[in-house]
């Protein structure tokens, strides 16, 4: 080639070069140019993914690109982590869950993700996770049922997943008490089990809520009290433990910072939404919580650590 | 204000020509839903629920429950027509509803299909709203003890259907249990023969088997006849025949009545206890019913009653599982903890409170499903005309699009690829059970019961804290354990 | 149930098959019991509970003393007549399994999109149609319309 052509070879390369980096850097603030992906890995028709349908909707319109719900059960929300997991960390594909896929799942089974696989980006919301009674059981507060269980041994209770099942065995053995736990597939089949007295406490996800005062709440299983019911202690000024009950926005690991800024602030201007406030807040009864990625992050590194250590109590 | 006059302001709310033009609509989509293998009640109503978002809370739950009742009456068309169930709760109809089919009378067991889903419907739907909260307190008594008993006497029930090869059928049955048995164990979540496959940690997906073993396996099985022997069915000449041999007078269907009463009873029954499911509804009711006929031989020949028996027990769940929803905000099965959230979107918190401060909504979709049952037997009755039609095609050119089509159902609820896999799998599984003799349909019922009733053994178990005494103090444990003992020993008299 | 000409009842089975069939499960039991079951489930149970394992174990116990049985009174009927079986199941399940294999391969690296119209033909041609515009019809407009109703409908995009 003659030095002339082998210049403008040179030039050539160079622009469709900046160009192509251009458009690259062009095309990542453009996000979203395309419908997002949100998936919700638990079955249809529960609270989560009731609220994630009209969720996604809010977001929808903040970003200004639809976003799909799709929903991916199965092992308590490990088959819709794993996928999240393995998704491109372009934005594209994003997880509305609890935690409890993303910290205890990995620490308790075999799976193919790590609680460092995902980027959190924001919370929104916090589960009303409780220990609950029977409007006429005899126990009024959480040291009536503690009382009642060291005098008359074998009461049970109803759980609905390893977690839940373990943060109250580890308090049983906290209080040297020994209950009987039932598994229950979740608060569909524990509400029944409750109301017909077949079960003397049971723990519950935010379910109890719906059932006003038939149901009594005697302490709050999250790390503060339960605006609902202020009176019942939190497990965390008992036992410094607390479950995690975040309702949060997950990408997979690796999501460019500009991004995560884009899609917080989008899911932060979404929470103000008429609608999903009215399910949220007025129907579900769950608080509207909005937390950053930073703070997020670092809060979601602290319970994973203290869930370690109830793992190594109870497993 | 009493029943009567509630329920009167809610048929005034009901019959508005959009509520009734989207029950139509609603109803129409579930048939065609269901006719579709792999694709369900539970799929539609999913996917379809963000759709309601902008309609008032009567007419989009109206709309679901529509979906829902065309969806459960729909998977009887391929089961007839085919051999080929749409949904696993229709698979016993294709029992009597293709050898039907095979003796030119398949517009006469799909007008038997449809008459008994809307009977059973009706039925069920009469019973939630005259018995709501007495029954749902009844429902409320059964507990994992109760339910154990009660899966006793279905696997009792059940395993006397077993061919004539008692041991054949019986192996079918114990493998389908093992199969049940993969997956995270319900009580200590350890995994069990998942081989770290997270897909596996809720077990075997039921309609990848359901519909892979038992309709997809149909498929191949017919298909390679037709590739061996060309098609050996003959068609029918004239339409007059056709037409005589099809017609069903309502008289001659309610001869039946004992039939219909009974299943659209179970289908009830089972629909009120949270966690059990239409397809065990359905196949509990073809057992009772081949059970109480005076000649049970002929039920797989062609006797009417086991479609009657199928499909109005299927349908009847529709209704009655509502009543737990309604009664204490509790699903009865997986359509309706969808329907709950669809309650849930348009502001009406499932729950005791339901009937207080909504009831005026409530009312009004009672009254719609009562509706919607008029409406499903007109459009359905439509619909046969179409289905036969589509009948007269011949086999070879109907067949191979089911397996795609099935294909794309079992895809759609949660885009995995391993159900597809698991689905193909259990379909030449069946094919080669259907040559060696062993019932593909006890393998399923057996993987269906297998997983329920170790589950609520087990949390019996730990209830009771090992106290069998305990079953002494249940009557209702006491019943069905005598009557599942009763069964089973006349069926090994039998034999 | 069901006693179609398409469904055998299981009792006119030729003795040889109901033998293979006995030790074949009785051997895959076996295999479960000693193999399969303590590699891969816990045995530790909790306070009144059984074992994960107690359920599995029992019934893999139930399938081997019935496959036994099976082949038992197989062999007992293949005294009074010994019919040859006919070779013909082996070659059709086989041929399935390697068509659903091969399919669903081809649902996983190529697609929906092009595995289906070839599903569709190759059936249609091995079911006897031999009517080329409905095999192309049928092949093509059938994937189209189910990619389509699947993404309107229900938002899913096929593999």
């Amino acid at each position: 080639m003659t030095k002339a052509t082998t210049y403008g070879a040179g030039v050539a390369t160079l622009i469709a070069l900046s160009m192509g980096l251009a458009l690259t850097t062009a095309a990542r603030a453009d996000y979203p140019e395309k419908p997002v992906t949100m998936v919700v890995p638990y079955s249809a028709g529960g609270s989560t993914e009731t609220l994630a349908r009209v969720f996604s909707k809010a977001l929808g319109d903040e970003l200004g690109q639809p976003v799909i719900v799709k929903t991916r059960p199965g092992g308590g929300g490990a088959v819709g982590s794993t996928e999240l997991a393995a998704a491109e960390a372009d934005g594209y594909t994003i997880m509305l869950s609890g935690s409890d896929p993303l910290t205890w799942t990995p620490l308790t089974l075999s799976v193919e993700y790590a609680f460092d696989s995902f980027t959190f980006v924001s919370q929104i919301s916090e589960y009303q996770q409780a220990i609950i009674v029977r409007a006429d059981s005899p126990d009024q507060t959480f040291d009536d049922l503690l009382a009642r269980s060291k005098a008359n041994p074998g009461l049970t209770y109803a759980d609905q997943n390893a977690m839940s099942r373990a943060f109250i065995e580890y308090i049983g053995n906290e209080e040297g008490i020994d209950w009987t736990g039932v598994p229950t597939a979740g608060g569909g089949e524990m509400v029944p089990l409750l109301l017909a007295g077949k079960i003397d406490f049971a723990w519950s996800g935010g379910i109890h809520s719906r059932y006003g005062d038939q149901m009594r709440v005697l302490a709050s299983m999250n790390a503060d009290r339960l605006a609902a019911s202020p009176d019942a202690p939190s497990v965390s000024e008992k036992y410094g433990i607390a479950m995690p009950g975040h309702m949060l926005i997950t990408g997979p690991k690796g999501l460019p910072d500009d991004i995560v800024a884009k899609l917080s602030a989008a899911v932060q201007a979404a929470t103000k939404n008429e609608e999903y406030l009215g399910l949220l807040e007025g129907k579900l009864l769950f608080p509207s919580k909005y937390r950053g990625s930073a703070e997020l992050t670092v809060d979601m590194e602290t319970t994973y650590a203290n869930l370690k250590k109830i793992v190594e109590a109870t497993q | 204000m009493d029943i009567l006059s509630q329920l009167l302001v809610g048929f005034h709310a009901a019959l508005t020509p959009v509520n009734i033009l989207f029950i139509a609509f609603g109803i129409s989509l579930g048939i065609v839903i269901g006719v579709i293998p792999g694709l369900g009640s539970v799929t539609a109503i999913a996917v379809l629920i963000p759709l309601t978002f902008y309609m008032s809370p009567v007419v989009a739950i109206a709309f679901l429950v529509g979906v829902n009742k065309g969806g459960t009456s729909g998977g009887a068309v391929p089961s007839i027509l085919l051999n080929t169930p749409g949904t696993p709760e229709a698979a016993a109809s294709a029992f009597d509803g293709y050898p039907m089919s095979r003796k030119g009378q398949s517009g006469k067991a799909m007008k038997y299909a449809l008459y008994s889903s809307v009977a059973g419907d009706t039925l069920s739907d009469m019973l939630l709203i005259l018995l709501a909260a007495p029954f749902a307190a009844l429902a409320l008594q059964f507990g994992p003890l109760e339910l154990t008993a009660v899966f006793f006497f279905a696997f009792a029930l059940l395993a006397g259907l077993t061919s004539d090869s008692v041991i054949k059928g019986l192996l079918a049955i114990f493998v389908g249990v093992f199969l049940s048995t993969i997956g995270l164990d319900p009580i200590d979540s350890s995994p069990r023969m998942v081989f770290g496959r997270v897909e596996l940690f809720d077990g075997l997906p039921l309609i990848a088997v359901a519909i892979g073993g038992l309709a997809l396996s149909s498929v191949m099985f017919q298909m390679t006849e037709l590739w061996r022997h060309g098609d050996t069915h003959r068609r029918h000449d004239t339409l007059a025949a056709d037409r005589a041999q099809n017609r069903l007078r309502p008289a001659e269907f309610f001869d039946h009545w004992r039939t219909i009463v009974r299943s659209a009873a179970i289908g009830s029954g089972v629909g009120m206890l949270p966690g059990l499911g239409v397809t065990l509804a359905a196949f509990l009711s073809y057992g009772a019913a081949r059970r109480a006929s005076k000649n049970p031989e002929s039920f797989g020949k062609g006797n009417p009653e086991g479609i009657i028996a199928t499909e109005a027990a299927n349908s009847a769940v529709v209704g009655s599982n509502l009543i737990p929803t309604i009664a204490i905000g509790i699903p009865g099965n997986i359509a309706a903890a969808l329907l709950i959230g669809a309650f849930m979107i348009h502001g009406i918190v499932p729950g005791p409170f339901m009937l207080t401060m909504h009831g005026d909504v409530i009312y009004a979709l009672v009254a719609s499903m009562l509706i919607a049952n008029v409406v499903h037997l007109v459009i359905g009755r439509a619909g046969i005309g179409i289905w036969s039609w589509v009948a007269r095609a011949p086999r070879s050119a109907v067949l191979p699009p089911v397996i795609v089509m099935g294909i794309a159902g079992v895809y759609l609820p949660n885009q995995s690829l391993f159900e597809i896999g698991i689905m193909l799998a259990f379909a030449v599984l069946g094919v080669l059970m259907r040559y060696t003799g062993f019932s593909i349909v006890c393998l399923v019922i057996g993987f269906l019961l297998g997983s329920m009733l170790e589950g609520s053994l087990r949390k019996a178990l730990l209830l009771h804290r090992g106290d069998f005494s305990a079953i002494l103090s249940s009557p209702i444990s006491m019943i069905f354990f005598a009557i599942g003992l009763f069964v089973l020993i006349r069926a090994f008299r039998k034999s | 149930m069901g006693e179609t000409p398409e469904q055998d009842d299981g009792s006119d089975t030729a003795p040889v098959i109901d033998l293979a069939s006995g030790l074949l499960l009785a051997g895959l039991a076996g295999l479960a019991l000693v193999w399969i079951i303590p590699a891969n489930i816990d045995a530790d149970a909790g306070d009144y509970d059984v074992s994960p394992i107690f359920m599995p174990n029992l019934i893999a116990w139930v399938v081997l003393a019935l496959g036994l049985a099976l082949a038992g009174s197989a062999a007992k009927r293949a005294r009074t007549g010994w019919q040859p079986a006919s070779r013909t199941i082996l070659f059709d399940t086989a041929g399935w399994a390697v068509a659903s294999t091969l399919a669903y391969l081809a649902l996983v690296h190529i697609g929906f999109q092009v595995t289906a119209p070839i599903i569709i033909a190759a059936g249609l041609w091995f079911a006897g149609q031999r009517s080329l515009i409905l095999i192309a019809v049928l092949a093509i407009g059938l994937p189209l319309a189910i990619r389509t109703g699947a993404w309107q409908i229900f938002q899913v995009a096929l593999p």
